[in-house]
């Protein structure tokens, strides 16, 4: 019969699965915006075109819409023995992610008609693929906040509030590198 | 992991920071300029280092481990910086 692991060993484990998560997420970013990167430098003049049609204004705003609501996921780690407020700032958080995942679908709309253009199919390809990847990130971890705010399990949160502040930094890389430069 | 130090004086500063870059930098419609792009880039990369070693508790425990976490946003931030400097420099 398999021993009970002490509350120690739980802890390990929880941290090897958050260390696991955190260095899959950077390593699959890295991989991406490596890419991303290169084919920047090989093709300057279908990227720089490409650009035009982005939304920097909205991606900006979009970015501190994603501080924000990082901020409220520590704000929820802090408050672990106020319950209710724990609660309201798990929700916060889903909200502010949500609102991310909405303002980014208006912001495809936009940008659709454009990528359309075989000039600049291989800036869309790679624009939306890691915009997408990151994306689809928000919106899980933002459904799994609205979850946890029914348990209120720590460990669940600390593993949420961590990769959330990854997905946050992976963003506060990936803005600058495809909307700014 | 320890979310204290995350509302410290030098994570409002870093916000305020990448806030204030963001809205100087899209005040007008024209290219950004390398001084807010950068400010953006060092305030992510202080973000980052503040994020690992206080929240992620890995002041002092684990310095490898702390050290390659921040050097993955530096490594990109550097790239995107000197790509963006790079034609300034050539011509």
């Amino acid at each position: 019969m398999a021993a009970i692991p002490t509350t120690e060993e739980s802890d390990e484990g929880g941290d090897l699965l958050l260390w696991v998560l955190v260095w899959g997420e950077l390593a699959a970013f890295g991989f991406l915006l490596l890419g991303y990167l290169v084919m920047s430098i090989l093709h300057p003049e279908s990227f720089g075109l490409a650009k035009l049609h982005l939304a920097p204004r909205l991606a900006g705003f979009n970015t501190i819409v994603l501080l924000a609501s990082s901020w409220q996921a520590a704000l929820a780690v802090r408050y672990q023995d106020k319950p209710q407020l724990q609660r309201l700032f798990l929700l916060l958080a889903a909200a502010l992610g949500i609102l991310f995942v909405a303002l980014k679908g208006v912001e495809y709309s936009f940008e659709w008609g454009a990528a359309s253009d075989p000039n600049l199919q291989t800036f869309f390809e790679l624009y939306f693929l890691i915009t997408g990847f990151h994306l689809a990130h928000v919106a899980f971890v933002a459904l799994l906040f609205v979850f946890a705010s029914i348990r209120l399990e720590r460990s669940t949160i600390v593993i949420l509030t961590t990769i959330w502040h990854v997905i946050d930094i992976v963003w506060l890389v990936m803005f600058p590198m495809i909307y700014l430069t | 992991m320890n979310s204290s130090k995350l509302f410290s004086s030098a994570n409002w500063i870093i916000m305020l920071g990448v806030v204030a870059a963001l809205i100087a930098a899209q005040w007008k419609h024209q290219a950004i300029p390398i001084v807010a792009l950068t400010i953006i880039l060092v305030f992510t990369i202080a973000k980052v280092r503040l994020i690992v070693l206080d929240f992620m508790s890995l002041r002092g425990t684990r310095p490898n481990l702390a050290r390659a976490l921040v050097i993955w946003p530096t490594f990109f931030a550097a790239a995107g910086l000197a790509k963006a400097l790079a034609p300034a420099v050539w011509h």
